[in-house]
């Protein structure tokens, strides 16, 4: 039985890549966390795709020097006046 | 941070009245230098494309109709100026290639074939954030422009698609692919360290 509901591992990576293991239905969610606690293999998979996120929200929002702005902000300026 | 341009504002800069184009320079030079910086681009480069964006969008004032936000719209030709900036250099990998490879590492009933390798430890270290940063440079300009969108402006899916120019379907694939490429990648090189 549980193993008839319980769903692959191609489809819990499935899951994880469009990050839908949270908010799946409830009975679903139930599967995939056990799918998860069982195979060590989607563990991992899921594990480095969390990192993965993680990751690329911080490079996602660069860090910029207020001072390079401001500077850029005087050339640019500076060039788009009409001469 | 203003986001958003009035009809007084857009008349204001077609007379080119003392002030409007501060105004619109001050306003969004950060972001389009923030979009550049995450799309891979150095400092000088980012500052000529925001540059660019600025005079293109000066030159067509007629063409923004205030549909858009003034910023989503400005993205959106900085977007293509990039693109274009990067043709050259730029070839969009096959796309079915990275769906197949994946596919393959399952047998027919869905269970892995060739399972995951790579740090299997669940704390984010330096070290892996920093291979993860390596392949992040692999992005397409598109898929880096959009994880850019998200998760610096908060921008809604709608406005991501009408930036970069693609339905919210070829969105979800894209992003989807990217995760992908980036976990290879990180498994990739992570297994070559260990074995150096
Ligand atoms: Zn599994």
């Amino acid at each position: 039985m549980i193993k008839r509901l319980m769903p692959s591992c191609r489809e819990v990576s499935e899951k994880v890549l469009v990050g839908e293991l949270f908010n799946a239905p409830l009975l679903q969610r139930g599967l995939l966390r056990l799918h998860l606690m069982l195979c060590e293999h989607c563990r991992r998979f899921s594990r480095q795709l969390e990192m993965i996120s993680k990751t690329v929200e911080e490079i996602a929002r660069p860090q910029l020097d207020p001072r390079v702005v401001k500077a850029a902000k005087r050339r640019i300026l500076e060039h788009l006046k009409p001469k | 941070m203003p986001t958003d341009i009035s009809k007084d504002d857009i008349r204001a800069l077609k007379e080119g009245r003392d002030g409007a184009m501060a105004e619109l320079v001050n306003s969004h030079t950060q972001t389009l230098l923030a979009v550049s910086f995450a799309m891979g681009f150095s400092q000088a480069d980012a500052e000529e494309l925001a540059q660019e964006t600025f005079a293109a969008f000066l030159s067509a004032l007629d063409r923004f109709e205030g549909r858009s936000q003034i910023k989503t719209y400005l993205v959106g030709i900085l977007y293509n100026k990039a693109a274009d900036f990067r043709r050259k250099s730029y070839r969009e990998e096959s796309l079915d290639k990275i769906q197949d490879d994946f596919e393959k590492r399952f047998n027919e009933s869905g269970l892995w074939s060739r399972p995951p390798l790579g740090p299997e430890e669940s704390v984010l270290t330096g070290e892996i954030k920093e291979l993860i940063a390596q392949c992040a440079e692999g992005l397409t300009l598109s898929q880096k422009t959009a994880f850019f969108l998200r998760e610096s402006e908060g921008e809604s899916s709608e406005d991501i698609c009408n930036i970069l120019g693609v339905s919210y379907t070829n969105l979800r694939v894209l992003l989807y692919r990217a995760r992908i490429k980036l976990r290879e990648c990180l498994e990739k090189k992570w297994e070559s360290g260990k074995h150096d």
